[in-house]
């Protein structure tokens, strides 16, 4: 099981310059802290526009903020946006590959296409496209992180013959995934060989059947790159502490909070007719109806199923259960709205470390280089020492 | 978080504010129905001061415009047309009507006495053909509303979204937001290209409103089959605790 933590850096109205240095400042603390304390990724999100809910527009900076002041962790890029009105692949290509490198081979690279209209109306992105385009710049990405000479006459885009420059750290190139928050998507992920990131926190039951159809379909996939990633993570929240009652008061609200500025966004299917989204993708609405079963001991305490709040107790049975469906990372958020001081979160990164990570591994494999997917046999073959 | 600013006494005086004499127990079907649907993004200043306290705006603020011609209906063929603000009632999406409008007397006092529409009587025209759509409403002899659409192209039945609508209404638990979830069936939908030529903000509920960005259009071909009320939520309190149930036994 992988521990990670993920930043949608959300901040409270009213906004000023001192409240999102706070926000981006604190993280940053959060980041140096995950890495001491032996969590394996820091993700952060790319939106943009979307008031309190994200102000992670670039996380291409912040990650290299991060991986500027870590050892261990590894910086996941998650999820850039894979539509050629907010990012063109080249430039999503040049930018993973430097900072896989500032990173010293640490980085993950997630896509996604954005669900908001709020997001895609904002760049006069034609919603019909985006599954497309996606499905473009993951074929594209690989070749231009591994071939000297690309050339490409695509839909998204088409450019002639170049290197292009740098190449990743990572050979043959970084571990891809894909975000998944429509029912389906990770069938998407599967069937190209892409790690699946959860980013609607389904209940058990939704995440056991999409995990076991994932890993079904993995099987026969055409891998889009050098690597198969075959890891199944999830979005959850983390706030733990010695008394569950503490623990829910200042959870269970930060839950809330998220849910409600999350659902404060247009979605697209919304706003827009189209096939190319089924569902409205409101993550808060899709968690605000979970409840645990009576005989859950959750139910007891006034907490949701399967949410990462509770005392250290209540979260390794939460995570095992998480770990018993095929889940193979869980990928914590730790404030909303800066609504938990952050020495509180501080504080429940430390006891959830303390207490509940040793229940899963050892500390030397807390401190051991965090597992990666190897490259596919031909590929590795192919690359010998890894001299290009 | 944004919620809304607007007085509740001060939307009433607004609109045609309906009154629900008993809850109506039974389904109401719409049927033979041509739908048309805009939506159009507006500035900041038609965001939280349009809506009640107890809902949330979207980012960005955004109309939604409906035109019914219904065919059949339990008082007859009749036309209505109504415009929501896009809101979030808790977690969950929906429209706050601002205005509505009905083509005869009838259909104008069974939308307000059943559903809590601050419905008017006006003359509301919705011709479509192969080639596109034109949409108007007239009150007092002055066009309030004209939109044309042009380009259809066929869509999956399933492809368009209707969102929950709420009616600030009188009603037997007091004033309340009405929780109309319409269920859709359309055997045709076709998505267009819109442009909204007349639009009176004021006379469609707030001078406030400005729907200068149109998103999109669709009309479909559909029946409308709206459940026995449900929910009814406070006006001036969240969702999470302002929700009452109706129950039918005790009030039927």
């Amino acid at each position: 099981m992988k521990f990670g933590i993920f930043f949608e850096l959300s901040t409270p109205r009213p906004f000023s310059t001192a409240t999102e240095w706070s926000v981006y400042h604190n993280a940053l603390e959060q980041g140096r802290l995950a890495d001491e304390l032996g969590f394996d990724h820091v993700w952060a999100v790319e939106h943009h526009f979307l008031e309190e809910y994200s102000h992670c527009s670039s996380p291409e900076v912040f990650l290299t903020a991060v991986a500027a002041q870590t050892q261990r962790i590894r910086v996941g890029h998650g999820a850039v946006v894979c539509v050629p009105e907010m990012n063109h692949p080249i430039r999503v290509a040049e930018r993973a590959a430097a900072l896989d490198i500032i990173s010293n081979g640490r980085l993950e690279f997630g896509t996604a296409r954005s669900s908001t209209w709020t997001e895609l109306g904002g760049f006069s992105v034609n919603p019909d496209d985006t599954k497309k385009t996606w499905d473009e710049f993951v074929r594209v990405l690989p070749q231009m992180w591994t071939k000297d000479e690309f050339e490409w006459q695509g839909k998204a885009f088409s450019m002639p013959s170049r290197n292009v420059l740098p190449k990743p750290y990572q050979q043959p190139h970084p571990p891809m995934w894909v975000t998944v928050t429509t029912p389906g998507t990770e069938l998407d992920a599967a069937d190209r060989g892409l790690g699946c990131l959860g980013v609607s926190a389904a209940g058990y039951e939704e995440q056991e059947r999409r995990t076991k159809e994932y890993h079904r379909r993995i099987r026969q996939c055409e891998p889009v790159g050098g690597i198969v990633n075959d890891q199944v993570h999830t979005m959850n929240f983390l706030y733990c502490h010695e008394d569950y009652r503490e623990a829910r008061n200042v959870g269970v609200p930060m839950v809330n909070t998220f849910n409600i500025a999350n659902a404060h966004l247009y979605w697209t299917r919304e706003a827009f007719p189209t096939r190319a989204y089924q569902t409205l993708g409101n993550v808060g609405a899709a968690m605000k109806g979970k409840k645990p079963p009576a005989d859950d001991p959750s139910a007891a305490k006034g907490l949701p199923e399967g949410v990462g709040v509770g005392d250290p107790d209540h979260l390794v049975r939460t995570i095992k259960r998480w770990e018993s469906i095929g889940v193979t990372g869980i990928n914590f958020l730790l404030n909303a709205m800066e609504m938990v001081p952050q020495q509180k979160v501080l504080d429940s990164m430390r006891l959830f470390a303390r207490e509940v990570m040793p229940q899963f591994r050892s500390a030397a494999e807390s401190r051991a280089p965090v597992y990666t997917p190897a490259a596919l046999p031909e590929i590795s073959a192919a690359r010998g020492a890894g001299v290009r | 978080m944004l919620v809304g600013t607007a007085g509740i006494d001060a939307l009433m005086k607004l609109q045609a504010t309906a009154t629900i004499e008993r809850y109506l127990p039974e389904a109401t079907q719409f049927d033979d129905v041509a739908c048309f649907q805009m939506t159009a993004e507006m500035r900041n200043a038609a965001r939280e001061a349009i809506l009640p306290p107890s809902l949330h705006p979207t980012i960005p603020a955004a109309l939604s415009l409906q035109v019914w011609s219904v065919g059949k209906s339990p008082w007859g063929a009749f036309r209505f047309s109504f415009a929501r603000a896009a809101c979030r009632s808790g977690v969950r999406a929906r429209g706050f009507t601002l205005a509505a409008f009905a083509s005869n007397d009838a259909a104008c006092q069974a939308m307000r006495d059943h559903f809590g529409f601050p419905a008017r009587v006006a003359v509301v025209t919705l011709r479509y053909g192969y080639d596109g759509v034109d949409a108007r409403v007239a009150l007092d002899g002055a066009e309030i509303l004209h939109v044309q659409a042009l380009d259809p192209e066929p869509m999956d039945v399933h492809d368009v979204q209707y969102t929950g609508t709420l009616n600030l209404a009188h009603t037997p638990n007091g004033i309340r937001l009405v929780q109309l979830e319409a269920d859709h069936t359309a055997t045709r939908i076709e998505r267009l290209t819109a442009r909204l030529l007349r639009f009176d903000a004021a006379t469609w509920g707030n001078a406030l409103l400005d729907p200068y960005n149109v998103v999109s259009s669709s009309l479909a071909a559909e029946t409308i089959v709206v459940p026995p009320l449900r929910f009814v939520c406070k006006a001036d309190e969240l969702a999470f605790t302002g929700t009452e149930s109706i129950a039918y036994g005790a009030r039927a």
